[in-house]
């Protein structure tokens, strides 16, 4: 690890804990250095992509740190804006947690191109865009469904009339059940143009035995799922809690897809180095 | 000097006696006025709300002054003080400044931790100050009340919570929705319970409003004072799928809407929710509707289990405050110490200066010769000597003062270095002052000060 990983690190994890201190405790103070120190971390974050966009000439998503570390920057990014248009705190603090995991798990991946991976970056391509857009996808699938989860807590704490100050902290039900729905169809389009950029590069480029792999066929699993979830929805057939369920049963294949579904792909592997 | 709180609250007084010291705005800076001038008062505030009447302030003896007190509310609210004594309470000193703090911070309230109250405080102070009925003490000890209240609303969720029936189903309504603007209530009922409900909903945003009864002249009553629209029970079903929220009071013996009915309207309303409150007993509402998906319906032993609930968060927040106060009694006890010494250093710097300024007459009478220049020089060495020496025993009665026998430390001090003339002077001077100042209404250090704590109670 550099030194501004390193300083990212404690700068992320400094921030967590001022911001756990005002979960447990109604702290406006440690809300508000914990916000910044967050906003800190972004700005680092963000300066070490455009650092490596200018030195590489191209979007540094190839090994699983920068994947991983590409996601949790997403997480944040999204975390900031709810805060900032919102006051989504809660949000704010169940995100930066989730993202600060996923950096600590990049750490634990190697930076270094191995040989598979030199062979794929030798010839050129949209890859790297359709790898972004795809990790895009996944991090907005993830906000989703952490809006999906909160949706049933509040909506199991308002049926059986149990008050809490966590309650009183969340916004209203019908806003988390927007924002969950908002934030799968961004997704959705978001997997949409990835996979069409995936298979789109396979065909032109001629190798399309590689359509003939579990992750694609995962893949393009996950995309119809999205896609009877939004339909229902928009349809209104299914809502409520019965949507949110939905919602998380559709994240798990999402995370079966993003982890084991790669280990058995013939050409994901390397992401999972 | 010592600082005394008297007074009367909701806990020691019934309302009978308590309305007669209720006190109008705009003869308060009279009051203050004549506090001051019939007891030996140096400083004084009245907080007077609509749950206590408590009189602040620093005097000289507090035994004496305790009874002037006593005489001038007798006078001023016209009440024999035989009446209301026995329900009046007194705190000194440190006790007193607990108690305004307690006060401040809403943990003496009806309604355990109400904001309200830091307004009135706060008000009742820049009233004192604005006519020049405080000084030194009262523009600290206020400030820090009034910072200590903020920041126990800031940092705890004592006010959070909703601790009022109607105040836990306007609540519970922003949860489900957000806020209630075009949102549409159903009103079941039109007796006095619906007319408060209804006034509740409309100050909360609710713009389209239903009134469903019996009988349709009294909805029609009802629904002309908000411009809602009046309904017979019959009609009732053809809004319930329009409605987002439905409040219930009738006098019905049975269920006035089943969950039949709810379950139809839901098919119609398909993902937009539905917060039914019942607030009859009996229930009108049939408590099987809260088992349909997206329907949310509270009675009101519901209502009133979140309240109970929202109260003992409050108590446990209310802790917190507690140690915050302490935090904060600490604070004000040093800064109370210091002050007692400020006239013993003032008195040795003085007494010192003096020593100077006569011992260096003496010398350049008796070296005439000298030049501007080396008197100079001489004056900067020799007052260098002078504070030099005066260094160290300074910062030591700084520090002396707020050890626990502190007052016999600082009679030790000024007995030491003979201050008790240099003393006498300085409080004549002050009376003297005090004199002048009182001629003048607000002076420009009150309004300095005021604009001081302005700044900080700024929200």
């Amino acid at each position: 690890m550099n030194l501004l990983t390193n300083f990212v690190l404690y700068l992320y994890a400094l921030s967590l804990l001022f911001s756990l201190s005002d979960l447990l405790q109604r702290n406006q103070n440690a809300r508000r250095i914990g916000t910044g120190l967050l906003s800190l971390v972004w700005i680092l974050q963000a300066s070490f992509f455009i650092a490596r966009i200018w030195m590489d000439n191209d979007l540094p998503v190839i090994t699983r740190y920068e994947t991983t570390f590409f996601f949790s920057w997403v997480l944040v990014t999204f975390a900031l804006v709810l805060y900032m248009f919102f006051r989504a705190e809660v949000f704010l603090y169940s995100l930066s947690g989730l993202g600060f995991g996923i950096f600590l798990f990049s750490l634990s991946g190697q930076s270094a191109i191995n040989a598979d991976l030199a062979a794929f970056t030798a010839s050129g391509g949209i890859w790297p865009l359709h790898i972004a857009l795809s990790i895009g996808a996944y991090a907005l699938f993830t906000i989703s469904a952490i809006f999906a989860l909160a949706y049933l807590y509040m909506h199991n704490r308002l049926k059986s009339k149990r008050w809490s100050t966590l309650l009183h902290r969340l916004p209203s039900l019908q806003w988390i059940e927007q924002m969950s729905y908002r934030f799968a169809l961004i997704g959705w389009a978001s997997l949409s143009i990835a996979l069409l950029l995936g298979c789109g590069w396979i065909i032109v480029s001629g190798h399309l035995a590689m359509l003939n792999d579990l992750k694609v066929y995962s893949s393009l699993v996950v995309f119809v799922a999205y896609g009877v979830y939004l339909w229902r929805g928009v349809r209104l057939s299914t809502f409520g809690t019965r949507l949110a369920l939905w919602n998380l049963i559709v994240f798990a294949l999402v995370i079966l897809n993003y982890s084991a579904m790669n280990i058995f792909s013939g050409f994901h592997k390397w992401s999972w180095m | 000097m010592h600082i005394v709180a008297v007074g009367l609250n909701y806990k020691t007084t019934p309302v009978e006696l308590r309305e007669c010291f209720a006190m109008e705005e705009e003869r308060l800076p009279e009051a203050l006025k004549m506090m001051k001038q019939s007891c030996s008062i140096l400083e004084g505030v009245v907080v007077a709300t609509c749950n206590r009447t408590e009189i602040y302030a620093v005097v000289d003896q507090h035994q004496v002054c305790t009874n002037d007190i006593q005489s001038f509310m007798a006078d001023w609210f016209r009440v024999p003080v035989d009446k209301f004594k026995e329900h009046l309470y007194m705190h000194t000193d440190m006790n007193a400044v607990e108690h305004l703090f307690r006060v401040t911070t809403g943990l003496d309230s009806m309604v355990l931790g109400e904001t309200q109250i830091l307004g009135q405080v706060k008000d009742a102070f820049l009233t004192a100050q604005q006519h020049g009925a405080t000084g030194t003490m009262f523009n600290e000890l206020f400030k820090e009340a009034v910072t200590l209240a903020k920041r126990a609303q800031s940092e705890t969720a004592i006010s959070e919570n909703a601790v009022s029936v109607s105040y836990a189903a306007v609540e519970l309504g922003k949860r489900i929705f957000g806020s209630f603007e075009n949102k549409k209530t159903l009103i079941v009922g039109a007796g006095k319970m619906s007319e408060l409900t209804l006034k509740h909903m409309q100050a909360s945003g609710s713009s389209y409003i239903y009134v469903a009864n019996r009988t349709l002249e009294r909805a029609q009553t009802l629904a002309a004072s908000v411009n809602g629209i009046a309904l017979t029970l019959e009609q009732m079903d053809q809004v319930l799928s329009d409605v987002d929220i439905v409040i219930s009071s009738t006098g019905s013996n049975g269920y006035v809407v089943m969950k039949e009915q709810i379950q139809e309207a839901m098919k119609k309303r398909r993902t937009r929710p539905m917060f039914l409150i019942d607030i009859a007993v009996p229930r009108d509402l049939d408590p099987h509707i809260n088992e349909l998906d997206n329907v949310f319906l509270y009675d009101i032993d519901d209502l009133q289990g979140i309240v109970a609930g929202n109260l003992a968060l409050r108590q446990q927040e209310a802790q917190k405050i507690e140690r915050m106060i302490e935090e904060e009694m600490t604070t004000f006890e040093h800064w109370y110490q210091t002050l007692e010494v400020v006239p013993i250093i003032r008195a040795l710097q003085q007494k010192a200066t003096d020593i100077h300024a006569e011992t260096l007459e003496s010398l350049f009478n008796k070296l005439p010769d000298l030049d501007e220049r080396e008197r100079k020089i001489i004056h900067k060495l020799t007052k260098s000597i002078v504070n030099q020496l005066l260094h160290d025993p300074i910062a030591h009665v700084k520090d002396m003062a707020q050890e626990r026998r502190g007052k016999e430390a600082m009679d030790l001090f000024t007995s030491m270095f003979a201050l008790e003339e240099p003393l006498a002077t300085l409080e004549h001077d002050k009376i003297k002052a005090q004199d002048a100042a009182a001629g003048q209404s607000a002076g420009s250090n009150a309004s300095s000060a005021l604009n001081r704590l302005r700044a900080i109670t700024r929200i």
